[in-house]
C-alpha cells in the first residue's frame, strides 16, 4: 500500500462513510448505523496497518525528519511544485503533494510516534462512540454524517504535517462537534454549542496569528538551512514555509527565530492550544459542552478533542519556539500545576456525575502541561524526557479512561435519568457486572498503581521534582485529592442499598463490547507500559525532546549562562537513571 | 479643438462591445415591456420579460467573452494578419491592451475579466429577481438593473476622473431607482429615499474633491496625476502644509466611503439593504460594491500613490493612516453592530460594511508593498468570493419574503429538516462568510492578510500586523451572527403561520452557484489567484494605448501648485528640512504674486479694461484677488 494511499484514506475513509450514509434514505436507520460502523472499523483497521509497518523493521522506523527527505518536492518550469522522486521514501509513512504553491502550501502528512499514537487512539474511541450510538434516535442520518465527518477531522489534524492544512482540519472539526452538540444535546444545548464554538474559534485565531508569524518573519539567516531542497544542496532558509518539519529544523538548530518572536509564537500557540486542552482559565467550555452533549459525543470531546490541544502543544508550541517556551516553562508548569488542583478541588465539589469527569478532565490535563514545561535543562535531558512521555502517555491513558468513565455515566443516565451523584446510590448490588467495570476504569483514571494512569502521573511527578521541588510536591498532592473525589463518587453510586434503584438491567451486550476494550487497555497499559506504547512512542518523543533541549541550551545561551553561575552542570553519568535505556542512549549520544 | 489631441478611433467601441449590448437590450426590454403590458398579467410578463432580459444577459456574455478571446488571438498572431479578422481590426487587436477613447477607458485583462463577472452576477441577479412579484413595472426595473451593470463595468474600466464620476452616477442612481421599486412597502421608499439623500451630497463632495484634484494637478487622467504627484520631489508630497491636497483626498475617500459603506459613511446601508427588494440589495451590496472598491483602488493606489505615505510614516501626512483607520473602525463596527440584528438582510447589511473594512486592509497594504498590484490581488480575489456568497445569501432573503413576506433571522426556523439540501448550501454559504476552511472565504481573507503581512515595509509592519490581527479577531466575532442562521435552519423546529414553500429554481440556482464557487475556490484557489493577480497588475500599472500614442493624447498639465519642475530641478536632491516652505515653491508663488501685481496693475490703467466688464467690478475684483494672492502666500 502506497504512502499516499494509506495516509489519505485515514481522513478519506470517514469522509466516503458520510457520503454514503447521506446517500441512505432516511427512513433505514439499520442501514445507516451499520454503514457508519462498518466506516469506523475499516478506519481503525488502516490505522493497525500503519501501526503495523511503523513498528516493524521498514523504512518507517527512522526519525521523522530523515524520512521526509526522501519526499522531495521542486519547482517545475512554471514555478509550481511537482514531485520529484517518491520511490526512495516508499513506505516511509509520509506523503507530499503541492496543493497552493503561491503560498508554498503542501498537502503534506506523516506519522511518527506520537501522531502515530494519537491516531490509532481516534481510530479506536470513534468505534466504540459509534457502536454507544446506537440508541440515538433523533435524525439518525444527520447524527451520523456528523460524526464520520468529525472523525475525518481529527484523523486529518493528527496526520497532517503542514500548518496550513493542520488549521484546516483543526477548523473543519468546530463544525460538526458545533451541531453535535446543538441539535442531539441535553436541555441547555445551544448554549454550550455556541460557546464551545466561540472559545475554539478565539483559540484557533491566536494559533492562526502564530502560524503567520512563523511563516512572514524574516529573522537571521546565517546558518539557516531550508533543510529539504530537490537537488541535495543546502539553501538558505527565508522563512515563508508551512512545513512543519522544516521550521521545526530552523527553530531549534538555528538562530533564525530568535527569543523575542519565539516568545510570542509560543504564547499564541499555548493559549490557542490551553483553549483546546482546556487548562485552567481557559476551562469554562468544556463542563457545559460535556454535560449538554450526548455520551457518544462526550467520549469524543473528552477521549480525543481535548488530545489535539496537547497534540497542539507537543507538536507544534515547543518544537516550533522551544527558546519562548523555555523562558514560559515555569509559568506554564505552575499553570499546569494549578489546573491539576483547581480541577481536582472543583470536581470535588459537584453533584453532577458528568461534571465531575468533565473537571477531572482538567484535572488531567493539567499533568499533560506541567511534563511539557518541566524543562530541566541544567541536569540530564532525560528527566525532561520523562516529563513529556508521561505527557504523551496520559494523553492516551486520559483518552481511554475518560471516554470509559463518560459511556459508564451515560449508561446509568440511560437507566436511571438521572446524573445527580446524591440520588444515586447502591448500585453495586443492582448492576453487579457495571460496578465490575466502573472499578477499573475509575481506579484508572485515579492512578491506581498497575493501571494505566499510574504510569502517566508518575512519569510526570519524577520530571516535575527534578525541575521544582514546590510543584512536584504540589502535584503529588492532588494524587490524594483525585482520590479523594473517585473514592467519594464510587462511594455515594454503588456503596450502600438503594429502593429507588432496584431492577434496573444491567449492562446489555452492545455497552459490555464498548466497555470491555477500554477495561483491557486500562489493565495492559498500566501492566505493560513499555511494550505496549513507549518503546515505539518514546524514539519520537525522544526526538522531539533533545531538539527542544539543544535548542533551549545551545542558542539561549545568555539565559543558560546565568543559571549556570548559582547551580553547577550535573554530570550526566551521575543523574541518569537506567530505567529508561532507549530515550538515555538517543539523549546522551546527542548531547 | 486642440490639434494636439488625435481624433477617436472607432475601432475603439468594438472594445466596448459587452457594455453596448447590455445599453441597447435595455431599451429592447423596455419596448417589450410597453407591448406586453396591456396583454400580459404583471406575474406573466415577469417571467417573460425576465427571460428576455437574461438572453440579453447571455447575448452580453457572449460579447464579453469573444471580445477577451479575440484580444488574446489576435495578440498570439505573430505573423501576418489572422484570416477571421479585417485587416485593420487586426492590426487594432494585435497592439498592446491599453486605454481607449483618448484615454478615458481602459480595455485590458482586468477589464475584461470584471466584464465577465459582472454579466454572470447579473444574469445571477436577473433571475433571482424572478422569484416573485414585487413590482408590476418589470421593463423599468429590468431596464434600470441592466442599465447600473453598464454603469459598473464602465467604472471599473474608467481611467479618468471624469468618466469615474459620470460612470458612477450612471450607475448609483439606476440603484436608487431600484431601491425603492416595491412601491407596495414603505420600508422600500424610505431606504431608497435615505440612499438617494446620502448618495447625492456625498456625490457631491466626491465631484468637489475630483474638482480639486484637477486644479491641483492640471489633468483628469490617473496616469499623468500620478506622474505630477510625483514628480514634485518628495518634500513637496505629502498633504502637510497643503489643505487642498488634503481636503481633495479626504473628499474623495467620503465619496469611495459611501459606496462601499465604510463607517462613518455607512448609514445608508442598513436602511437601504433592508428596504430595497431582496435582488437589488444584492445587486447593491456586489456588483456596485465590486465596482466601487476597482474605482478606489485606482484612484488611491494608481493615481495618489504618491500621497499613500509620502514621508514614510505610516501615520504621517498621507491617505495610508486615515485608510487604516477607517478600516480598523469599519470591521469592529460592522461586526458589532451585526450581533444585535433580528432581520436578515439587515444582518448582512452590517456584515457587508465589515467586509468593507476587510477589504480595506488589503488597499492599506498593496499601498505599501513593492509588489502592489499582487498585493491588490487579493482584495479581488476576496471581493469575487464574497459576491458571490452573498448572491447567495439575498437569494435566501427573497426566497423568505417570497413565501414569508418577512425576512427576519427567525423565518429561517427548521429549514434544515425542510429542505435540507438547500440548507446544507446556505450552511457552506455562511461558513464561508465566517471565514472557516476549507471555503473559499477563509483562503481569500487569509489571502488578503497574508499580502498584508508580507510587507516588507519595517514602520507599516506592526500597523499592519494589528489591522490583521483587529480582522481574524472580528471574524470570531463575525461567527456568532452567521451561527445564528444556522442555528435557526439547525436547532429550531419550523414555527410560524406561514411555511416555506419550495424554492424553485430562481431561489436555488445563486444559492448553488454561490455554494459552488466557495467550494471549488477554497480547495482549488490557485487559478482564480493567477487571473485576478494578472488582473490587478493591469488594473495598477501604466496602460499604453491601443490607439495612437496615448501619452499625446494626455493634455500637458497646466495646473498652479503642483506643475512638473524641470528635469533639472527634479533631479536635484531636495533638501530634507524644507518641508514647511520649499524654495521652489516660493519662487513659484513669488512669480505668480508679480504676474498678478502686473496684471491688476495693467487693468488699474483705464485704457486696457475690458469692453463688456464695468470697470469698477473689474478693477475691484481683480484687486481683490491680488490681494488674496498675497495674503495666500
Amino acid at each position: 500500500m502506497s504512502d499516499n494511499l494509506l495516509l489519505t484514506s485515514l481522513w478519506l475513509l470517514p469522509l466516503i462513510g458520510m457520503v454514503g450514509v447521506l446517500a441512505v434514505p432516511r427512513r433505514s436507520e439499520a442501514a445507516i448505523k451499520y454503514l457508519a460502523l462498518a466506516a469506523t472499523i475499516i478506519t481503525f483497521v488502516v490505522t493497525l496497518i500503519a501501526l503495523g509497518l511503523y513498528v516493524g523493521d521498514g523504512p518507517s522506523s527512522a526519525p521523522l525528519q530523515d524520512r521526509v527527505i526522501h519526499n522531495v518536492l521542486q519547482k517545475d518550469g512554471s514555478g509550481a511544485l511537482t514531485i520529484a522522486d517518491e520511490s526512495a521514501g516508499e513506505g516511509d509513512l509520509v506523503v507530499r503533494r503541492s496543493w497552493i504553491p503561491y503560498f508554498n502550501i503542501q498537502y503534506y502528512l506523516g506519522l511518527d510516534g506520537i501522531s502515530l499514537s494519537l491516531v490509532v487512539l481516534t481510530g479506536l474511541i470513534s468505534v466504540l462512540a459509534c457502536l454507544a450510538s446506537w440508541n440515538i434516535t433523533k435524525q439518525v442520518k444527520g447524527y451520523y454524517a456528523l460524526f464520520l465527518l468529525l472523525v475525518a477531522s481529527m484523523m486529518g489534524v493528527f496526520v497532517s504535517l503542514d500548518l496550513f492544512l493542520f488549521y484546516v482540519f483543526f477548523e473543519v472539526m468546530l463544525l460538526p462537534m458545533y451541531f453535535l452538540i446543538g441539535i442531539w444535546g441535553g436541555p441547555d444545548r445551544e448554549y454550550a454549542a455556541i460557546k464551545f464554538l466561540l472559545y475554539t474559534l478565539f483559540g484557533s485565531v491566536f494559533i492562526l496569528v502564530a502560524v503567520l508569524i512563523l511563516f512572514f518573519w524574516s529573522g537571521d539567516t546565517t546558518g539557516a538551512q531550508s533543510l529539504y531542497n530537490a537537488t541535495g544542496q543546502v539553501q538558505p532558509f527565508t522563512g515563508h514555509s508551512f512545513d512543519i518539519v522544516e521550521l521545526t529544523g530552523v527553530a531549534t538548530k538555528t538562530g533564525y527565530y530568535g527569543l523575542g518572536i519565539q516568545s510570542w509564537v509560543f504564547v499564541l500557540f499555548l493559549i490557542g492550544f490551553l483553549i483546546k486542552l482546556p487548562s485552567f482559565p481557559f476551562h469554562t467550555w468544556l463542563p457545559d459542552a460535556h454535560v449538554e452533549a450526548p455520551t457518544p459525543i462526550s467520549m469524543i470531546l473528552a477521549g480525543i478533542l481535548l488530545k489535539i490541544g496537547g497534540y497542539g502543544l507537543i507538536r507544534l508550541a515547543w518544537p516550533l519556539a522551544p527558546l519562548g517556551a523555555h523562558y514560559w516553562a515555569y509559568f506554564v508548569a505552575a499553570l499546569g500545576v494549578f489546573s491539576i488542583l483547581y480541577g481536582a478541588l472543583v470536581a470535588m465539589a459537584q453533584t453532577d456525575f458528568k461534571k465531575l469527569v468533565a473537571y477531572s478532565s482538567v484535572s488531567h490535563m493539567g499533568y499533560v502541561t506541567l511534563g511539557l514545561a518541566a524543562m530541566n535543562l541544567l541536569t540530564s535531558p532525560q528527566y525532561y524526557a520523562y516529563g513529556v512521555n508521561g505527557a504523551m502517555f496520559m494523553m492516551l491513558a486520559h483518552g481511554i479512561t475518560s471516554a470509559g468513565m463518560f459511556f459508564l455515566v451515560g449508561v446509568i443516565y440511560d437507566r436511571a435519568h438521572t446524573r445527580d451523584l446524591n440520588k444515586l446510590g447502591g448500585l453495586n448490588n443492582i448492576m453487579p457486572l457495571y460496578g465490575a467495570i466502573s472499578y477499573v476504569i475509575f481506579f484508572g483514571s485515579m492512578g491506581l498503581p498497575g493501571l494505566c494512569g499510574f504510569v502517566a502521573e508518575f512519569f510526570v511527578v519524577v520530571a516535575a521534582f527534578n525541575y521544582s521541588k514546590l510543584l512536584a510536591v504540589l502535584a503529588a498532592t492532588a494524587v490524594v485529592l483525585t482520590a479523594g473525589y473517585i473514592l467519594w463518587t464510587l462511594q455515594r453510586v454503588f456503596l450502600g442499598r438503594s429502593e429507588t434503584w432496584k431492577g434496573l438491567p444491567d449492562m446489555d451486550l452492545r455497552e459490555i463490547v464498548v466497555a470491555v476494550p477500554l477495561v483491557v487497555l486500562t489493565i495492559a497499559m498500566g501492566v505493560f507500559p513499555n511494550t505496549l506504547v513507549l518503546s515505539w512512542v518514546s524514539p519520537s518523543v525522544g526526538e522531539m525532546v533533545n531538539s527542544v533541549v539543544t535548542a533551549a541550551r545551545e542558542l539561549n545561551v545568555s539565559a543558560i549562562r546565568t543559571v549556570e553561575k548559582t547551580a553547577p552542570r550535573i554530570p550526566d553519568s551521575i543523574s541518569a537513571p537506567s530505567t529508561r535505556p532507549a530515550v538515555a542512549s538517543r539523549a546522551s549520544g546527542s548531547l | 479643438m486642440d490639434p494636439n489631441l488625435s481624433n477617436v478611433d472607432f475601432r475603439d467601441f468594438w472594445q466596448l462591445a459587452p457594455a453596448t449590448v447590455l445599453s441597447v437590450w435595455g431599451l429592447v426590454v423596455l419596448l417589450a415591456d410597453l407591448a406586453l403590458a396591456g396583454r400580459m398579467s404583471a406575474p406573466a410578463r415577469r417571467r417573460a420579460i425576465g427571460w428576455l432580459t437574461l438572453a440579453g444577459v447571455a447575448l452580453a456574455l457572449l460579447a464579453a467573452a469573444g471580445l477577451i478571446q479575440v484580444q488574446q488571438l489576435a495578440k498570439a498572431e505573430t505573423q501576418g494578419t489572422p484570416g477571421w479578422l479585417s485587416p485593420s481590426l487586426a492590426e487594432y487587436f494585435s497592439r498592446a491592451g491599453g486605454a481607449i477613447f483618448l484615454g478615458t477607458l481602459s480595455a485590458d485583462l482586468q477589464t475584461g475579466v470584471l466584464n465577465v463577472l459582472f454579466i454572470i452576477m447579473l444574469g445571477l441577479v436577473v433571475w433571482q429577481s424572478m422569484a416573485w412579484s414585487f413590482t408590476e413595472d418589470w421593463g423599468e426595473y429590468f431596464a434600470l438593473v441592466t442599465w447600473a451593470t453598464v454603469g459598473m463595468m464602465l467604472l471599473a474600466a474608467s481611467e479618468e476622473l471624469v468618466t469615474l464620476f459620470l460612470t458612477l452616477e450612471t450607475m448609483t442612481i439606476c440603484l436608487y431607482l431600484t431601491t425603492a421599486f416595491e412601491k407596495t412597502r414603505r420600508r422600500s421608499a424610505e431606504g431608497g429615499l435615505k440612499y438617494f439623500v446620502y448618495g447625492s451630497v456625498s456625490s457631491a463632495l466626491f465631484l468637489f474633491g475630483l474638482s480639486l484634484l484637477y486644479g491641483l494637478t492640471g489633468t483628469t487622467q490617473f496616469e499623468s496625476i500620478r506622474e505630477v504627484l510625483a514628480s514634485t520631489g518628495p518634500a513637496a508630497r505629502g498633504l502637510s502644509g497643503n489643505v487642498t491636497g488634503a481636503t481633495a483626498l479626504l473628499l474623495m475617500l467620503v465619496g469611495f466611503g459611501f459606496k462601499i459603506a465604510a463607517v462613518p459613511f455607512h448609514q445608508w446601508a442598513p436602511d437601504a439593504y433592508e428596504g430595497a427588494p431582496a435582488p437589488v440589495t444584492a445587486w447593491i451590496a456586489t456588483g456596485s460594491k465590486l465596482a466601487s472598491f476597482v474605482a478606489l483602488m485606482k484612484v488611491f493606489l494608481h493615481a495618489l500613490q504618491p500621497w499613500s505615505h509620502p514621508s514614510n510614516e505610516l501615520l504621517g501626512p498621507g491617505w495610508l493612516g486615515v485608510i487604516a483607520i477607517v478600516s480598523a473602525v469599519t470591521m469592529t463596527y460592522g461586526n458589532f453592530a451585526a450581533l444585535v440584528q433580528r432581520n436578515f438582510k439587515r444582518m448582512l447589511a452590517y456584515s457587508s460594511i465589515a467586509n468593507a473594512g476587510y477589504m480595506l486592509v488589503g488597499v492599506a497594504a498593496a499601498s505599501v508593498s513593492t509588489r502592489g498590484a499582487e498585493a491588490a490581488g487579493s482584495v479581488l480575489f476576496y471581493l469575487v468570493v464574497y459576491a458571490f456568497a452573498n448572491i447567495g445569501a439575498f437569494a435566501v432573503a427573497a426566497w423568505l419574503v417570497r413565501d414569508k413576506k418577512t425576512d427576519d433571522i427567525d423565518d429561517l426556523n427548521g429549514l434544515g429538516m425542510q429542505s435540507p439540501l438547500l440548507a446544507i448550501c446556505i450552511l457552506v454559504l455562511m461558513l464561508s462568510l465566517i471565514g472557516i476552511p476549507p471555503f473559499a472565504g477563509f483562503f481569500g481573507k487569509l489571502y488578503m492578510f497574508m499580502e498584508a503581512i508580507n510587507q516588507q515595509h519595517a514602520k507599516a509592519w506592526p500597523t499592519l500586523m494589528g489591522l490583521v490581527a483587529l480582522g481574524l479577531m472580528n471574524s470570531v466575532v463575525s461567527a456568532f451572527y452567521y451561527v445564528r442562521v444556522l442555528k435557526a435552519m439547525f436547532l429550531r423546529e419550523p414555527g410560524g403561520s406561514r411555511r416555506l414553500g419550495l424554492a424553485g429554481g430562481s431561489i436555488e440556482i445563486p444559492i448553488v452557484i454561490g455554494t459552488l464557487v466557495a467550494i471549488f475556490f477554497g480547495i482549488y484557489p490557485g487559478r482564480l489567484m493567477s487571473v485576478m493577480q494578472g488582473a490587478a497588475v493591469s488594473m495598477l500599472t501604466t496602460t499604453t494605448s491601443t490607439s495612437g500614442g496615448f501619452a499625446s493624447m494626455i493634455s500637458a498639465p497646466s495646473g498652479t501648485g503642483y506643475a512638473p519642475l524641470p528635469p533639472a530641478m527634479a533631479s536635484a536632491p531636495a533638501s530634507p528640512k524644507s518641508t514647511r516652505l520649499d524654495p521652489e515653491q516660493a519662487k513659484k508663488y513669488a512669480d505668480r504674486m508679480k504676474k498678478a501685481e502686473a496684471q491688476a496693475k495693467a487693468l488699474a490703467s483705464p485704457g486696457a479694461q475690458p469692453k463688456n466688464a464695468p470697470p469698477g467690478e473689474a478693477k475691484d475684483a481683480l484687486a481683490k484677488k491680488a490681494e488674496a494672492q498675497q495674503e495666500d502666500q
